[in-house]
């Protein structure tokens, strides 16, 4: 019996794990190909060396405790995890502005122990600590009791909690802020759906523990299950970018591909400037060489495939999916001659468009035994701040940050390397949870009957703009591949 | 496939120059950074309100009474009472009452609220023979000041009515009384 040939299109976590679960679930049956369009594998999670040797992170990536599908896939992959993950022990720090001080929480507790903590935190002011408290209790109840969730979908998560009592003024702390700011997804509101299905998710210390990977996810994570991947026999093809789909009825025909040009991965480069990505002339084909296809591309990039084709737009299918927004995030690293912020978690609530930094210097290997005192890895997305220079958005965060008494000035910790980039290329864009975007998230059938979606946007049991989220639509994706195959 | 594809590739990245005194346009979102302020008054959704009182019940002359009620906002409007009273003096035909009811709100988020409420529970009557359980009614109004996002004054009247075993006769009981007390809702 002949091998079905299954192409996978995007090595980041949704491809990585539908390729495999492909391998993993039906050997001998299906014939599994792997093209992606950069030279490193992670997708938006990827991490890549720069000319000083520095490991550079698209953006900075967490792994939460309910990453169950994903410490699996590591697992199988031989990832050593006690190794590899170090957790952050629970520690986050906001940043509150009305009392000018970075605060300190710890989730790793016991709900007792929890409450006493919180009873003593200093970050709100008494009334609104409890008020705060009342209602975050409540509404992890409400998330944890089940039924459908997604009916709570088209309301912003600010309107829902005020609803429930949340005095209105205490969603302008940092510490409710920091619900879309998590998800990048400032300055829109975030759906009260997505909030309630994080708090499901992470409804106890354990399931909310926050680890780091210790380097690169590229090096010690995609890597890895890259290299597992062919080892159960898959093909991994770099260098492709997927620009339309060749279609015949309802049936996916062909892939049309081009190699990017060299202004972007290829040769390196840490981002493309543009939107829409070129292709290098002449190497434009069409790739026939399957049965079927998983494709994993960000809906942003999806969007603009086939954009000539009337037809396909026009179709109730493709037309809600361009009703799905994606935001730009931005990323900054800095290292420092001196010390600088030594807090253990993350600290958040400085203002956009980069609130959040993270000191990675207790946590990555390649810091160790370097002259590198500090390690700051920032964050944030672009959103209301589209028309500021590189240098702007930089100045301003270094400043905003130094403004922190107990931080001091970054400056004089003396900056030997400040390295930024912002995902402006709809690859690299995420997804908006905004209020209402569930009834526009597609399953992983599309209309055409050999072509299935995969990726954090696509509706899966997780559904969060995360690698679980993306790693669970893969499997899911693969899964239902293989069911349509046996049928 | 070569591993390399797999592992770690190089990019054509290096430090950038530290910008220094450069201009901006202003933060878009400056005003998200103010402080916040309570501005919020009254009664709302979910809330939880936590209420001592002091006052008199009037059935045998004027007697004491300590009063203990938390209320859960089901709705705005809406609220699930839990009481407890205490007399305080000893001539008051009951000694102790537990409560529970529904309590309307006319005027939430307001600084100024009434409400209107009815509960039912046990109370003990202590009697020459011993003390006895009835069931008890109690209906009445509350007026509440808010004094800040948090804290308010209540004053509150209402009417008790039970029927209790008065050592072998039935004895009806209405008591007016009145109380004054500080909540805090969260």
């Amino acid at each position: 019996m002949s091998k079905t040939r299954v192409l996978v299109i995007g090595a980041g976590p949704a491809g990585l794990s539908a390729a495999t679960r492909l391998l993993e679930k039906a050997p001998g049956q299906v014939e599994v190909t792997l093209m992606h369009m950069g030279h490193h594998l992670g997708g938006k999670a990827s991490s890549y060396e720069d000319d000083e040797d520095y490991t550079v992170e698209h953006g900075w990536h967490m792994m939460l405790g309910f990453y169950r599908k994903m410490r699996g896939l590591m697992g199988r992959a031989g990832i050593d995890l006690d190794k590899t993950l170090v957790s952050m022990k629970g520690n986050a720090h906001p940043f509150e502005p009305w009392s000018g001080k970075i605060h300190t929480l710890n989730w790793k507790r016991s709900t007792l122990s929890f409450m006493g903590h919180w009873l003593a935190y200093s970050g709100l002011p008494l009334g609104d600590r409890l008020n705060f408290g009342r209602f975050m209790a409540q509404t992890f109840i409400e998330a944890d009791r089940g039924g459908d969730l997604t009916r709570h979908d088209d309301l912003c998560f600010r309107t829902w909690a005020i609803e429930r009592g949340l005095k209105p003024h205490i969603t302008r702390y940092s510490l409710f802020r920091n619900f879309r700011e998590a998800y990048f997804n400032v300055p829109e509101s975030i759906s009260a759906y997505h909030m309630l299905k994080s708090m499901k998710l992470m409804s106890t210390p354990k399931r909310s523990e926050m680890f780091v990977v210790r380097g690169g996810f590229s090096e010690h994570v995609w890597g890895p299950i890259g290299a597992y991947f062919e080892k159960l026999g898959g093909t991994i093809v770099p260098f492709s970018l997927a620009t339309d789909w060749v279609y015949e009825g309802r049936r996916i025909t062909g892939v049309r591909i081009g190699r990017p040009d060299s202004s972007g991965h290829d040769e390196g480069m840490s981002a493309w400037k543009q939107k829409h990505l070129p292709i290098k002339d002449g190497s434009d084909s069409v790739h026939t060489n399957f049965d079927s296809v998983i494709s994993t591309i960000p809906v942003a990039v999806l969007a603009q495939m086939n954009r000539e084709d009337a037809r396909m737009w026009a179709s109730p299918y493709f037309s809600r999916l361009s009703e799905l927004r994606s935001g730009v995030t931005l990323s900054m690293t800095v290292h420092t001659k001196q010390p600088w912020m030594k807090y253990p978690g993350p600290v958040f609530g400085l203002p956009a468009p980069m609130g959040i930094a993270v000191n990675m210097t207790p946590y990555w290997n390649e810091y160790k035994g370097q002259n590198i005192r500090s390690a700051i890895h920032f964050m944030g997305q672009e959103g209301g701040f589209e028309d500021w220079s590189d240098e702007q958005i930089i100045a301003f965060t270094l400043d905003n940050f130094s403004g922190v008494g107990a931080l001091g000035s970054i400056r004089d910790a003396g900056i030997r390397y400040l390295e930024f980039h912002r995902n402006r290329s709809a690859f690299e864009q995420l997804m908006l949870c905004e209020p209402g975007v569930q009834k526009f998230r597609p399953g992983v059938r599309t209309p055409f009957l050999n072509l299935y979606v995969a990726g954090d946007w696509v509706r899966n049991e997780v559904d969060l703009i995360c690698m679980e989220g993306a790693i669970s639509s893969g499997a899911q994706a693969a899964d239902t591949l293989l069911e349509d195959m046996a049928a | 496939m070569a591993f390399f594809l797999c592992g770690v590739a190089k990019a054509q990245t290096s430090s950038r120059p530290v910008p220094k005194n450069v201009e901006h346009p202003e933060d878009p979102f400056a005003g998200d950074y103010r402080p916040p302020v309570v501005k919020e008054l009254g009664t709302s959704a979910g809330q939880v309100r936590v209420i001592g009182l002091l006052g008199a019940r009037l059935a045998a002359g004027t007697q004491p009474v300590g009063q203990g009620t938390v209320e859960f906002m089901t709705l705005p409007i809406l609220g699930l009472r839990l009481s407890s009273t205490l007399a305080l003096g000893s001539e008051d035909p009951s000694s102790l009452f537990f409560a529970i009811g529904p309590s309307l709100h006319f005027f939430p988020y307001r600084r100024l609220d009434v409400s209107m409420f009815a509960e039912v529970g046990p109370a003990r009557f202590a009697l020459d023979h011993g003390a006895a359980w009835s069931p008890m009614l109690s209906t009445g109004a509350s007026l509440d000041l808010a004094i800040s996002g948090y804290w308010f004054l209540r004053l509150e009247g209402h009417l008790a009515w039970a029927v209790y075993d008065g050592g072998g006769e039935a004895v009806t009981l209405f008591d007016p009384g009145g109380t004054l007390g500080i909540g805090f809702g969260i």
